[in-house]
């Protein structure tokens, strides 16, 4: 309906005086594009509201939509009545804020304030999830109840049950029941196709599709009707994990037996279905009360034979999809079609496509881990020589000896120095691997590889040669050159400044050879902070903790030659000493010591196209606990970012100054840090040790962040890169600022130790392990 | 000195204590005995740490002298101090000392809990020199081949001003000891509370679900120790849920949330 007409129709309802025109069209506007139907019901209520309260009609049709479709039509005139009893009462701030949250205000009120919401218990559910599963899954809000195995979505709130300590109970019942899912492995379930048991099932219902391997919605097509064989299988698999459960967590099992009594009498009466649907409900009945006693359609006698299979003890999900099909044999004879009956409101439907994405994807975050892992192996075992001379390779094709699938081979834990064993294809591993050849010395695998390499083998069954050969093109090629040339990120904040570079052949240095400019780096918004933060909580609250204690700086030290106090367990036993014919001690005070925390330091963070990914998230994630953690203790600190491309260009990003509060402003900024171009360290950290000089402080710490060896689009490579790098971190620390670097990195290479200094830098090859411990190395330093 | 020996017989341990090793950490400590090296026992609270050294105690016939570490622990409290008895200075050996003195084990639990000075006072003792100098008297005792010293530390705390100096912690052998596995901790907790096995593994299945929530904020989860108070008090009738919340949940944390989530364990569970 056109504004005019909507407009003339509002003002026809309202006695005098009439509102202006801009003013009736500016709020009934949002009206125009509904159905015209639900126009005249949200119209039909303005007579009753218009006299109470101009303001309150104008909120009324703001929210009158979303009043509808959330009660229903019919309910709204109640709905109205509600409002308008509680604006007499309350005022008009009330009743808005009444309309705003409908579905809780309202519909609690209906169903006498029982409800319970998904928010108010997140708190409670949420350690208690973390507890029972060891791999991370996050509890979401969701229209339907279900778990990818990653996720569990559970209904936004509950008002099924007449008490809100049942409800909560049901929310509980419903998390555990999901969690019970993903520790028995329902979605994991996979059928041999040549199985026995699957070509039977083909016989008999063949729909002509025999893929190789059975899982679960193969299992479920198979049959003429899939969604019956899926709420059966359902049903088989509710039976086996009720089981676990009841086994597992007695406690909530005997607590929810009245609950799942009252959640079947809830349901449609049996009497309503036919058939199949009829006797699948009946099972349902079954698993949620137990009684063997169901109106199923079915003689007492074929009812206690299908509960009696349903009730096989089960070991597998395979268990229950021979279940699921003895039983659909059985109902098979019934000719009506199936009518899907309700899922068991604590269990919902399987979601295996879901689930399998999240497998996907796990796999994909597996593969990218491993060829990357494998390639820092393979490039670590290229002779060092390549690094400045061949430079026809750079780019190119990586060199023919690195690429041959056969000369590489991860052989079978044969012990670890036995080379005589012929090498094996990656594809007859049955073992973990233990060595890597690759055409010469067997280099040991590390401990993450390994891991990795077990966990793919473990989905897989074998390390596919794509994940081999696609680490050789990457350990030949070395990082790929993404992003060149591309200025992605904000303005120059001054002009260009130039620094020297320390050329290690000629023992000096290149004057003004490198250009540098520095740019802000512009904040992100979005949830990145928050859910850093949510990640984290637990360690947020220990570390502000620690970091607490590190900031008390005053304490009382004891035997002191003079002090504010007389130490009496010194001055006693001085006393026993002097008795015993010896000196007494003389230092016999307590003193209140206060040590001034004076430190000022710059977190300076590798942002080269290398981080992209793995190291990227966790570096940020510390940076903002860093951040928190700093803001307890308050020492001063920057942060900064570098990269850049060739020596005609290199980035140094601002973040944080030490002048600037840490605020929103600064946590978008920490979350706006994405990888750029090159790592060429010299420029970077000369500028760092410049800003850093000129902060007033005892102590001034430069704590760079790496990931591996610097490297720049020119010949900002290999030794040269090394030793320039070293010899700006020397260049700081002649001037008192004490340098450190937390390198992450798949191994530690020995070229470490020499660019770095042998205590001023730490390794990390787990890079998930940043966050947590950042903060520890920086107390370390720091005390 | 009758006296140090009357008093150190109170610390030989007659009856054997139970335990039940993890691994081959009896192995390690008896072989560390015999070649007189010192022992550095790494591992949570409450997983055994202290009951495996009364074990080791009874099963090498040595007396056992436990001193607990804190930070006002001072060299005169491990080494021997002048007291003043009726007007004259007699000189009182400390725990270590007579340790060193008659060959017995001596057991500094929670050593990190010690200022780092007083700590300093075992370096001698715990290399190959195995002297131990008392200043106030002049004397360097050197330790009989029976004399062991042992320390232990919880890693778990990790705390800069709570944590062993490498200089320390390099002249002893390591022993990581961790809550055993399910079915092994479930036949401790039913030996030490009496429990059965049913219940013992149930209780088991609790401590293993605390002990997930690291990134919670509970840095430590219920330990073997705690599993045993629980089972005592289900022992003595009392209603499980309760005991569990008296045992295990309020001794764990005092965080509103992280209580009630791990009450909802014990709801699950009992």
């Amino acid at each position: 309906m056109i504004l005019a007409i909507l407009k003339k129709r509002f003002l026809d309802l309202l006695p005098p005086p009439l509102p202006s025109d801009w003013e009736a069209e500016e709020n009934l506007e949002q009206l125009t594009e509904l159905p015209v139907r639900l126009q005249d019901l949200i119209l039909q209520q303005v007579p009753a509201i218009w006299p109470v309260s101009n303001s309150l009609c104008y909120s009324y049709l703001a929210c009158a939509d979303t009043a509808i479709s959330c009660l229903g039509e019919e309910q709204i005139v109640n709905w109205v009545a509600a409002l308008l009893d509680l604006y007499e009462k309350e005022g008009l701030k009330a009743a808005q804020a009444f309309m705003a949250d409908i579905e809780n205000n309202y519909l609690c009120q209906l169903q006498g304030e029982t409800g319970i919401r998904l928010d108010e218990v997140i708190t409670r559910l949420r350690p208690y999830a973390e507890g029972i599963v060891r791999r991370s899954v996050t509890l979401e809000e969701g229209t339907r109840l279900y778990t990818d195995t990653a996720r569990i979505f559970l209904p936004g709130k509950l008002t099924v049950l007449p008490s809100t300590t049942e409800n909560f109970l049901l929310y509980k019942l419903m998390l555990t029941t999901q969690l019970a899912l993903i520790n028995s492995c329902t979605y994991e379930m996979v059928i041999g196709g040549d199985s026995s048991f699957a070509q039977v099932l083909q016989e008999k219902h063949g729909s002509g599709h025999s893929p190789e391997q059975i899982k679960i919605e193969d299992f479920w097509n198979i049959f003429p009707e899939p969604r019956l064989a899926e709420d059966l299988f359902t049903l088989a698999e509710g039976w086996r994990i009720g089981e676990q459960m009841a086994a597992d967590f007695p406690g909530l099992w005997r607590d929810t037996v009245g609950l799942r009594r009252q959640l079947a009498e809830q349901r449609r009466p049996l009497s309503s279905l036919k058939g199949k649907s009829r006797v699948v409900e009946a099972l349902s009945l079954y698993l949620m009360n137990g009684r063997t006693d169901q109106a199923s359609g079915l003689s007492n006698q074929h009812f206690s034979w299908l509960t009696n299979q349903l009730s096989e003890p089960a070991r597998t999900a395979k268990d229950s999809a021979l279940k699921a099909a003895a039983i659909y044999a059985l109902l098979n004879n019934i000719q009506q079609p199936y009518e899907p009956v309700e899922p068991l409101p604590y269990l919902g439907r399987l979601q295996p496509a879901a689930a399998h994405q999240v497998h996907l994807q796990e796999r994909a975050e597996t593969k990218e881990k491993f060829i990357k892992a494998l390639a820092a192996i393979l490039a670590d075992s290229k002779p060092s020589t390549a690094d400045m001379q061949s430079k026809d390779n750079e780019f190119g094709e990586p060199p023919a000896r690195l690429n041959s699938d056969d000369a590489t081979a991860l052989l079978i834990a044969p012990g670890p120095k036995d080379q005589s064993e012929p090498p094996e294809t990656a594809n007859n591993l049955s073992e973990p691997s233990q060595l890597l050849i690759i055409d010469g010395p067997a280099i040991e695998i590390p401990e993450a590889l390994k891991e990795l390499a077990a966990e793919i083998k473990a989905d897989l069954g074998l390390i596919p040669n794509e994940y081999i050969s696609a680490a050789h093109g990457l350990a030949g090629k070395g990082e790929p050159p993404e992003n060149i040339g591309s200025d992605r990120e904000g303005k120059s904040l001054q002009g260009v400044i130039t620094y020297d570079e320390w050329d290690y052949r000629r023992a000096g240095f290149r004057k003004d050879w490198c250009l540098l400019n520095e740019k802000m780096v512009r904040p992100v918004k979005g949830t990145f902070v928050q859910n850093t933060m949510d990640k984290y909580r637990g360690l947020l609250i220990k570390l502000k903790k620690q970091f607490e204690m590190l900031r008390c700086t005053e304490r009382l030290v004891k035997r002191q030659r003079d002090g504010d106090d007389i130490d009496l367990d010194a001055v006693i036993e001085s006393i026993s000493d002097i008795r015993a014919g010896r000196s007494g001690s003389e230092q016999l005070f307590v003193r209140l010591k206060r040590d001034d925390r004076d430190i000022a330091v710059m977190f300076l963070i590798d942002m080269s196209s290398s981080t992209e990914g793995w190291v990227g998230e966790a570096l940020k994630e510390a940076l903002i606990l860093m951040g928190e953690a700093l803001e307890v203790l308050g020492d001063r600190y920057a942060i900064s970012g570098f990269s850049g491309m060739r020596r005609s260009r290199s980035d140094f990003y601002h973040i944080k100054d030490f002048a600037e509060n840490y605020n929103k402003e600064i946590k978008g900024r920490i979350a706006a840090i994405t990888p750029q171009e090159y790592t060429r360290m010299g420029p970077p950290v000369r500028h760092a040790t410049k800003i850093l000089q000129e902060v007033d402080a005892k102590v001034r710490l430069l704590i760079i962040l790496s990931d591996g060896k610097p490297e720049d689009y020119d010949d900002y490579k290999g030794e040269y890169a090394i030793e320039d790098t070293r010899h700006a971190l020397i260049e700081a620390k002649t001037v008192g600022i004490h340098p450190f670097c937390i390198t992450i990195d798949q191994q530690a290479h020995d070229y470490n130790a020499h660019m770095y200094g042998e205590v001023n830098y730490i390794f990390l090859d787990k890079v998930s392990d940043l966050p947590l411990r950042m903060p520890a190395i920086y107390r370390n330093l720091t005390t | 000195m009758p006296n140090t020996e009357q008093r150190l017989e109170e610390h030989l341990i007659t009856d054997e204590p139970f335990y039940l090793p993890q691994g081959d950490e009896m192995g390690i400590a008896k072989a560390a005995y015999q070649h007189t090296i010192p022992l550095l026992l790494k591992g949570p609270t409450g997983c055994g740490k202290t009951r495996f050294i009364q074990h080791l105690a009874w099963h090498l016939k040595r007396p056992l002298i436990t001193v607990s570490c804190h930070d006002d622990l001072s060299t005169g409290d491990l080494v021997g101090r002048f007291l003043i008895k009726g007007g004259e200075a007699v000189w009182v050996d400390g725990p270590l000392t007579m340790a060193v003195r008659r060959g017995a084990i001596c057991y500094l639990d929670e050593v990190v809990e010690a200022r780092k000075d007083t700590t300093v006072v075992i370096h001698p003792l715990a290399d190959d020199r195995r002297e131990l100098p008392i200043e106030k008297l002049g004397e360097l005792l050197t330790a009989p081949p029976e004399f062991m010293l042992v320390i232990s530390y919880n890693p778990g705390y990790q705390s800069v001003l709570k944590d062993l100096k490498p200089s320390t912690r390099q002249r002893f052998v390591s022993i990581e000891l961790n809550y055993p596995n399910a079915a092994l901790e479930t036949d401790i907790v039913c030996h030490e509370s009496g429990l059965d096995q049913e219940t013992g593994a149930a209780l088991v299945r609790l401590a293993t679900m605390t002990r997930h929530l690291k990134n919670e904020g509970l840095p430590e989860g219920a330990s073997t120790r705690l599993l045993i108070h629980a089972g005592k008090l289900f022992g003595s009738g009392m209603d499980r849920r309760r005991a569990c919340r008296a045992a295990i949940s309020e001794t764990l944390t005092d965080e509103p949330e992280l209580l009630a989530a791990i009450t909802e364990m014990v709801n699950s569970i009992f």
